[in-house]
């Protein structure tokens, strides 16, 4: 037995070895990221776009952008990788799984090294350091003077970011971890946290844009953080080119100037409502058509699964039933993010709107194959009996008689449905399919007014819903009437 | 010459038994009237003869052929020559009059529209309803949507009709105007197999009298001598309650 083992190891050491000389050679070349920019043309950047001066939306003749020096730095290795930039937005707690299934070719978001992090990806050297200030209201500053005063404090950081984990290590009495930036100003503006742990950079963003915040005098300990280029464990030569792109084209100088351009970008003034109107035009339309192909597809898929659940044969019974019972018990958030890299892992390379759609009507039809299944046994038998008699068959009979009246009296509850959609399509913000919620956060990064553009989108959702749900009672008193009629 | 064929009929739902074991032709041109108290089989017994509820034993012979072993598409086929009227009539509401009676000839018998239509018309004339042709069922009373059920069911040229107590869900001044179609219909020479409680259709249009009983039946050529003569004590308490 020990001999065999032995043989074994030998075997293993051997290919180890083979391994090792034969990779660096093929590795020097290029590698399968690399390779994959080089063939496509396109480098994709993975980006949360909701950090000024980092990266944030503004309007640039009119026309919505990304712009910040991350940008810039990103475009640089573009231009100097010789390929096309295409920026892709998604909340930044996402951009490591992108990066990690390749869903983009690298992240330059400000995202700092950490140990758990390089666990899952390759880090550049940093291009941009920053240091983590504690920003509050300026009527609190004097509370937060020293590292005591933190440890009693309450902060709010962005969700696995760098600012969370040194929000921890300060012990503060508690740590709140927000999906965005923006969510952590508007706590502190609403007196729910005591300060907000951020770079200084986006500090000085803030305090340029609003006289209420202040930084506090309390300075957090450890060292400063770099912001690194993120990319896949196995992109080792993109890496290395990447560093040296970095440290002859944009450490120094260039990037002073692309972070002066950024500031300036951030603090052009213009009314809000005529800088910002686009972006909720675009969620809104964004919104109404998720929800529009939810449902629709919704509705065709959900009509096959009833039929499936009401079928006599028993496998097609089963996967109907199972697959109701799944999506039903599962979040749709969770639901998003597997469509959405979960179709990356398969090799298919959708956009995130495509899949914040799939996601939306593969999670929408397990509803409304419930809510046709019950419209059809909710039909006569004796309409059934009668259609038979007549010699029609099973399949007809569905067709012709019992479909149409259940969808009949079904259109309420898929009216229902649609306003459940338009308001359950905000989740799909998360892999940043430009849809209204997603279009508020940006419009609250960059204009700094953490709570209005809250207010202005809850008008929209309420516009929609209300109006939409106003419309079918008019629609539906109009079938009765035209029933009454008759009578 | 005889038009179904009925033998050893029997049907159980779990260990409840409907119809013990019925034995009993159709000729063509009979008009049979079934008769018998609530819930001793008379609707199943019907129901059995198209396969809507299909028998746990025995046959049925149509055109020769034991419709009891028959596949779903066969039946599909079968159920086009056996008109069937509902009590509840079962009009579809999701269509017109006309729709109604067209239907299954242009789906079903693949008939053309200006053809079926032409049919269709025939029939609501028939049935005194032409000028509803485009109205929705539920603008109809009773006795005029059974009109057009029977219209329907005229309309596929069928070689027998079967009625399920076709006037008991009416309101009484509705019962005449549908027994007085289906009096026309018999006149005509229309092969029909009805489950009814009233009893003076039975006794004045009907040819032969099928008197059911606690899943058992009985037959009656002349229907006069079971109204006259009832030679069971259960026919007996029956008619003496009916009439």
């Amino acid at each position: 037995m020990q001999k065999w083992v032995t043989k074994i190891m030998a075997a293993v050491m051997t290919m180890m070895m083979l391994v090792g000389m034969v990779a660096p050679a093929s590795a020097a070349q290029t590698d399968p990221v690399l390779s994959k920019i080089e063939k496509s043309g396109k480098l994709v950047v993975g980006t949360s776009a909701d950090y000024a001066p980092y990266e944030f939306h503004t309007t640039v003749n009119g026309k919505d952008k990304i712009v910040g020096f991350d940008i810039s730095v990103a475009n640089e290795i573009a231009k100097r990788l010789g390929v096309k930039l295409v920026i892709q937005e998604m909340s930044f707690d996402a951009l490591l799984g992108a990066v990690k299934t390749g869903k983009v070719d690298m992240v330059v978001a400000g995202m700092t090294a950490t140990p758990e992090r390089e666990q899952e990806a390759s880090f550049s050297e940093p291009y941009f350091v920053d240091k983590n200030v504690v920003m509050t209201l300026k009527k609190n500053a004097n509370k937060l003077t020293n590292l005591n005063d933190l440890k009693k404090a309450t902060l709010a950081a962005q969700l696995s970011s760098i600012q969370e984990d040194a929000a921890k290590q300060v012990d503060a009495k508690k740590v709140v971890s927000l999906k965005k930036v923006n969510d952590a100003v508007t706590q502190l503006t609403q007196d729910k946290v005591d300060g907000v742990v951020v770079p200084d950079t986006t500090a000085d963003s803030y305090l340029g844009e609003s006289t209420q915040f202040a930084v506090a005098k309390a300075a957090l300990p450890g060292e400063t953080n770099g912001s690194s280029v993120v990319m896949a464990k196995n992109a080792t030569v993109l890496q290395s080119k990447v560093n040296n792109i970095l440290e002859k084209h944009v450490i120094g100088a260039p990037l002073d100037k692309w972070r002066d351009e950024a500031v300036a970008l951030m603090n052009h003034k213009e009314s809000f409502f005529e800088k910002y109107y686009p972006y909720f035009v675009k969620g809104t339309i964004n919104t109404v058509g998720l929800a529009v192909i939810g449902v629709f597809f919704g509705i065709v898929l959900g009509i096959l699964l009833a039929l499936m659940k009401l079928s006599s044969v028993k496998p097609l019974k089963w996967f109907a039933v199972a697959y109701i019972e799944a999506v039903r018990g599962v979040p749709l958030l969770i639901q998003v993010f597997i469509v959405y890299f979960g179709t990356q892992v398969i090799g298919l390379n959708v956009s995130s709107f495509m899949a914040g759609a799939i996601a939306m009507f593969l999670n929408s039809a397990a509803y409304v194959a419930e809510i046709i299944r019950s419209g059809i046994q909710a039909v006569p038998a004796g309409q059934t009996e009668a259609a038979r008699s007549l010699g029609f068959t099973k399949m007809q009979t569905m067709r012709y008689m019992v479909l149409p009246q259940a969808i009949k009296n079904i259109l309420p509850a898929l009216g229902n449905e649609f306003v459940t959609v338009i308001k359950e399509g905000s989740v799909v913000s998360v892999i940043g399919v430009g849809e209204l919620t997603f279009q508020t956060s940006v419009v609250q990064g960059a204009s700094f007014k953490p709570f209005i553009p809250l207010i202005i989108s809850a008008a929209i959702y309420f516009i929609l819903t209300f109006g939409i749900s106003r419309l079918l009672g008019r629609f539906e008193k109009k079938m009765q009437q035209s029933d009454r009629k008759l009578i | 010459m005889a038009i179904i064929t009925i033998k050893n009929l029997h049907k159980a739902y779990g260990d409840k038994t409907i119809l013990r074991s019925i034995n009993a032709t159709v000729e063509e041109g009979d008009v049979i009237a079934l008769l018998g108290p609530s819930g001793t089989g008379k609707s199943t017994l019907l129901r059995g003869l198209n396969m809507l509820d299909r028998p746990t034993s025995g046959e049925v012979i149509f055109e020769g052929q034991d419709i009891t072993q028959a596949s779903e598409s066969e039946l599909d086929k079968i159920r086009q020559d056996m008109g069937m009227v509902f009590q509840s009539f079962n009009l579809f509401p999701n269509m017109s009059v006309i729709e109604n009676v067209k239907i299954a000839l242009v789906k079903v018998k693949g008939v053309a529209d200006a053809e079926a239509t032409q049919t269709a018309e025939k029939f609501l004339t028939k049935v005194g309803l032409a000028d509803k042709a485009t109205a929705y069922p539920a603008s109809l009373s009773g006795g005029q949507q059974q009109r057009v059920a029977i219209a329907r069911a005229l309309a596929m040229n069928p070689k027998i009709m079967l009625f399920d107590e076709p006037t008991s869900a009416l309101d009484p001044e509705m019962v005449g105007e549908v027994l007085k179609t289906m009096r026309e219909l018999a006149q005509e020479g229309m092969t029909m197999l009805v489950v009814t409680h009233e009893m003076g259709f039975a006794r004045e249009v009907a040819s032969k009298i099928w008197f059911m009983a606690d899943g058992d039946m009985a037959q009656y050529d002349d229907p006069e001598a079971f109204f006259e003569h009832p030679d069971s004590e259960r026919a007996q308490s029956f008619l003496a309650k009916m009439l």
